[in-house]
């Protein structure tokens, strides 16, 4: 067996180890007689039961024989006496002294499983042995051979060797799988058994050896570096040496060493330049050239998302470029810069171009025709983010700006004029705009309306392409935005609206215009101004500006409308006062003018109530058809100057003459009264939330009442003369006035009166008792019919009546009263003179 | 339709730009009609009825979807516009809001002269704001004549139901009396019947007249089949309504 064999190996050496120096070849042993074992078949050999003999103890009585086969010899002996001794003539007595000496024998062996193994080997050996001995005696002398050795070897360093081989086997069983160990062959007895065992060895060296190789390969790159190295460190090592050798001369040669160290250094500092300078140039290149590819897109490419990515890169190069500027060496910055301009410029046509086509696409309709491309190259994103690109460049954005505004201006244009073309018949019947003569209203309402339309419609397309949303283009460059969105982007759209917008400006002017000229109804006007005014409100909601010059323009309009609402009223006023005459029989009704007048202003305020809606809703708004001054000029002024002024002329002789004074201010009192009647019903609306300094209607009403009173003051007087009393009322009044007696003794007041010769009864008899006698039961007849009837207000002429014969009645009771108190003698003679008793003289002049 | 509708890009009244938005109107709507595919066809549409009525409402439930409480009279005439995507077919409504205030009438009748449909809104719970739907019709017939427009009664605020004083039948009599092609009563507040509203509003335009007749000659599940991809398809479109919902989705009460 190869183990054996391996192990005959191991122990020669053994034996080459003990022998003395020089001898190195081991000596031919004898060979151990196991002549005198006796195999037995039958009886199994049993763990434990051999025991080898006591080798120890065998050794003390051979303590002379130093030799090793005189050893075995002797413990063959021993053995085969022991097995005659205790199992009889059977081969199991002589494994039994084995076991027994091999018990003594544990003193030189440690572990009891290895040696039970070993033992139990030894006895398959011997039994395997025994049974051919009976017949080949050859074997026997193979086997005798084999044992020897293994037990002549068996020492301690030897068994060391069998662990470490036990180890390696084992090891060997347990990775078996990894070198392909066909365990079944290996252990087979037949000869493939044996070959494989044999070949075993080489099979696990083969192993040993590629898995040396794949280790040792694996360093081969380690050891090619190490040699690439090698040359310049023997270089170095040579240098240094030379150094080193040199260094001797250092102190002497000290300026070389420097030099040389600073040419080490120059070097050092040059490669390192060379190398950042080589870096530089790379990054260069990749940030400040375009390739090839890049370079096509940009003449040739398509405007989409690829583009714009080298859109953007030129843009940082241009942003990099100026940093080049800094240079000492202006060339590179300058010429890139050139580049990049011509770059620049290439793009900026291209974009504007797209632009262009775009619109252009747009205006034609083309898209239809066009189908899917056209939607792939030209849709709102891609047109903003070009715009945006664009306005880096002021010269075409301007021009794009200015193309899209003409272009859409002359579109809007069309479109708006198109609707006054009666002859052009639209597929949905709609009628053209078409000035009525009984309904201009309609006519300027159409044209505001078709106007509000386009403006919708044209803020609506102008937004979707022109109202920025930044957050979709994130990634353009920043500056871009930054710089152009403040000055171009934001609020483009409005822009050109209103740029759009006011191409009809004057067109649509002239049309209102031509209305209004030619328009002198107050209340058309006003629906004309109350409409400009609407629609300069939804214009200006819809994004067109206050001083776009639509608005400018519909604002002059509602100005001009505005002043032809005064000017009718003007004009109204200027036709109609006239010089009027009032002769004696004529009725003191107000002038013609002033209820034409009035059914003018009130038409035109019930019309204003009903436009602007209730006061409550307007309170808020600034009231810009009706202020102040043209409440002044509508009202004040024709009814406070013009009117007053004509009444004035037309009574000359009012204040000489009682009865034109009294004329006079019944004309007054009519007109006012009728002013007041009329306009009243405004009081709590226009009047009220008319901004100004004084209510109007209360000025016309304390005009009223300015005229009643001196109306009551004259009558008064008119009463007093006619009953005689006028006389004795001023000079009671000069005394003490009337009014201010208050019980009998102010009576007193007057006693001074007794002197008086007018006080003298005879005299008041004569001054009064007759007229008052004539006239009193008349009085009341005489004042209503006559005086007062021309007084279109009957409560104004009663409540004239009644204050004036109050104070006739008072003045009378007072009177009758005092002359009693001042003739006391005289009652009756008083009582005579004034007749009346104060309740027959109140029933008489109608006043309770 | 209005002669001015044309060149705008289908943009959405939230101005959303999309890449849809591109798609350009030709210069008028009859020009639209005729050409095929892509060219987009707007529409004006008119709201009229009494002060109160929830035109604005129904206009700001159709746009946003939304409802608010606080009313707020309108001034004027107010504009917006929608674009909606109906039978692979995509149309610009222009919706022109006016006042129900007297003071602002005279303005309606020139915002009528070019509409393509009317949409008359009366209160259910308001019979005086049914009584003057005659007046309305009156007015649009006036401008539009019989046949140019397409006339709509709209009930609205059918949430009410305490307070109704319209019966939906006499709705319906009063729409066949004045030949309005479309009768429908709504819920702004609850957002019920808008929706639908409007698609049958689209549904009678001229644009969709032929692919109307397609459906009505199919059978109703192919007709059905055919509503899906459409809907498909605008949900893939930005800034674009689909109303090619099916009524049920509508029935789901408040979403207030």
């Amino acid at each position: 067996m190869d183990f054996l064999e391996y192990q005959d190996f191991a122990v020669a050496d053994t034996i080459t180890a003990d022998l003395p120096a020089g001898d190195s070849l081991p000596e031919p042993m004898q060979r151990l007689n196991l002549s005198s074992y006796i195999g037995d078949d039958k009886k199994s050999l049993e763990e434990g039961e051999f025991k080898l003999p006591d080798i120890v103890a065998s050794d003390k009585k051979l303590s002379g024989n130093v030799n090793l086969y005189d050893k075995m010899s002797q413990y063959a002996t021993l053995s085969i006496e022991l097995l005659k001794n205790e199992t009889g003539p059977t081969a199991n007595t002589t494994a039994s002294n084995a076991s027994n000496d091999d018990d003594t024998f544990t003193a030189s062996t440690s572990k009891a499983t290895d040696r039970k193994k070993i033992a139990h080997d030894l006895n398959n050996m011997i039994s395997s042995s025994s049974l051919d001995l009976k017949n080949i005696n050859t074997k026997n002398q193979v086997l005798s051979k084999k044992l020897s050795k293994i037990l002549n070897d068996y020492n301690a360093s030897n068994y060391q060797n069998t662990i470490e081989l036990k180890k390696n086997l084992r090891f060997l069983e347990e990775n078996g799988h990894k070198i392909a160990l066909d365990k079944d062959k290996l252990i087979s007895p037949e000869y493939i058994g044996t070959l494989s065992r044999k070949t075993l060895r080489s099979d696990i060296e083969n192993e040993v050896l590629k898995e040396h190789i794949t280790i040792l390969e694996e360093f081969r790159p380690i050891i090619r570096r190490i040699k690439r190295f090698s040359g310049p460190l023997e270089k170095i090592r040579q240098e240094s040496e030379a150094v080193l050798t040199s260094e001797e001369n250092k102190i002497a040669d000290s300026d070389k060493t420097h030099a040389l160290l600073k040419d080490v250094e120059a070097l050092r500092s040059q490669m390192e330049l060379l190398r950042i300078r080589k870096q530089l140039l790379i990054s260069i290149k990749d940030k400040f050239t375009l390739n090839q590819l890049e370079d096509d897109t940009i003449i040739n490419g398509t405007i989409n998302e690829e583009y714009f990515y080298v859109v953007n890169k030129i843009f940082n190069i241009s942003q990099h470029a100026t940093y080049l500027l800094a240079l000492p060496e202006e060339r590179a910055g300058a010429s890139l810069i050139t580049k990049v301009n011509e770059y620049s410029g290439i793009v900026n046509k291209r974009l504007f171009n797209y632009l262009m086509d775009f619109l252009y696409n747009f205006e034609s309709g083309e898209s239809s025709v066009m189908g899917k491309r056209f939607y792939q190259d030209y849709n709102t994103q891609t047109f903003q983010k070009a715009l945006i690109y664009l306005s880096n460049d002021l010269e075409y954005f301007k021009e794009f700006q200015s193309k899209v505004t003409s272009v859409r201006s002359r579109s809007f244009l069309e479109k708006f004029l198109a609707q006054f073309d009666p002859n052009k018949k639209s597929a949905d019947d709609i009628k053209p705009i078409v000035l009525s003569a009984h309904d201009p209203i309609r006519y300027i309402s159409d044209v505001l309306a078709s106007v509000h339309a386009l403006i919708a419609n044209e803020a609506d397309f102008i937004k979707s392409l022109f109202k920025f949303q930044y957050e979709e283009f994130a990634d353009t460059p920043k500056s871009i935005i930054q710089e152009n969105s403040e000055n171009f982007l934001n609020g483009m759209d409005i822009k050109l609206l209103n740029e759009i917008v006011q191409t009809i400006a004057n067109t649509c002017r002239i049309r209102i215009e031509q209305i209004i000229r030619f328009e002198d109804s107050d209340t058309v006007n006003f629906e004309i101004v109350q409409l400009l005014e609407l629609y300069q409100l939804m214009f200006i909601k819809k994004g067109v500006a206050k001083d776009n010059s639509l608005i400018v323009n519909l604002e002059a309009l509602r100005s001009l409308s505005h002043d032809k609402i005064i000017a009718s009223f003007s004009k109204f006023l200027d036709d109609n006062v006239k010089k009027i005459q009032y002769t004696e029989n004529t009725d003191l009704l107000p002038p013609d003018w002033i209820s034409g007048y009035l059914n003018k202003v009130v038409d035109f305020f019930e019309l204003y109530e009903r436009k602007t809606g209730s006061p409550t809703d307007d309170s808020e708004e600034e009231n810009k058809t009706l202020d102040a001054s043209v409440l002044e000029t509508i009202i004040s002024k024709p009814f406070l100057v013009t009117l007053l002024k004509q009444l004035q002329e037309a009574f000359p002789l009012a204040r000489k003459n009682e009865q034109a004074k009294i004329s006079l201010l019944t004309v007054e009192i009519n007109c006012f009264d009728l002013i007041k009647t009329r306009l009243q019903p405004f009081k709590t609306t226009i009047f009220k939330y008319v901004k100004s300094d004084s209510n109007l209607l209360d000025t016309i009403a304390s005009k009223l009442d300015e005229f009643t009173t001196q109306m009551k003051e004259v009558q008064t007087k008119f009463l007093f003369e006619n009953t005689g009393l006028g006389l004795y009322n001023n000079l009671f009044n000069m005394i003490f006035p009337i009014d201010s007696i208050q019980d009998e003794l102010d009576y007193d007041m007057y006693l001074s009166l007794n002197e008086n010769p007018l006080m003298q009864l005879d005299t008041i008899e004569k001054n009064v008792h007759d007229k008052l006698n004539e006239y009193l039961p008349h009085a009341l007849t005489n004042i209503q019919e006559n005086l007062l009837f021309k007084l279109t207000s009957p409560s104004i002429a009663d409540d004239i009546c009644e204050d004036c014969f109050a104070k006739l009645a008072k003045f009378y009771g007072i009177f009758q009263k005092l002359l009693i108190h001042l003739n006391p003698s005289q009652e009756q003679r008083v009582l005579e003179i004034l007749n009346f008793s104060p309740i027959e003289f109140n029933m008489l002049v109608g006043i309770s | 339709m209005s002669a001015d509708a044309g060149t705008t890009p289908t943009a959405t009244a939230t101005q959303a730009p999309a890449a849809a938005a591109a798609v350009p109107a030709t210069q008028a709507t009859s020009t639209a009609t005729k050409k095929t595919g892509k060219s987009l066809s707007k529409y004006k549409i008119v709201f009229l009825g009494e002060q109160g009525v929830g035109k604005t409402s129904l206009i700001t439930r159709f746009m946003y979807d939304t409802f608010d409480d606080h009313y707020q009279a309108t001034i004027g005439i107010d504009f917006l516009s929608k674009t909606m995507y109906l039978d692979d077919k995509t149309i610009r409504l222009q919706l022109w809001d006016t006042a129900g205030q007297e003071r602002f009438r005279s303005l309606i009748p020139s915002y009528i002269r070019d509409s393509r449909v009317a949409i008359v809104v009366y209160d259910i719970t308001k019979r005086k704001s049914f009584d003057f739907i005659d007046k309305w019709i009156e007015d649009v017939k006036n401008e539009r004549g019989e046949e140019n427009v397409i006339l709509c009664i709209v009930g609205n605020k059918n949430d009410l139901t305490d307070e109704r004083q319209v019966t939906t039948e006499e709705g319906q009599e009063k729409a066949k009396l004045l030949g309005a092609k479309i009768f429908m009563e709504t819920s702004t507040k609850a957002g019920y019947n808008v929706k639908n509203l409007f698609k049958k509003i689209a549904k009678s335009l001229p644009e969709f007249q032929d692919a109307n007749s397609n459906i009505i000659n199919e059978a109703s599940g192919a007709a059905a089949a055919g509503s899906a991809p459409a809907a498909g398809n605008a949900a893939g479109k930005t800034g674009v309504i689909d109303i090619s919902t099916k009524d049920e989705q509508e029935q789901s009460g408040c979403q207030c």
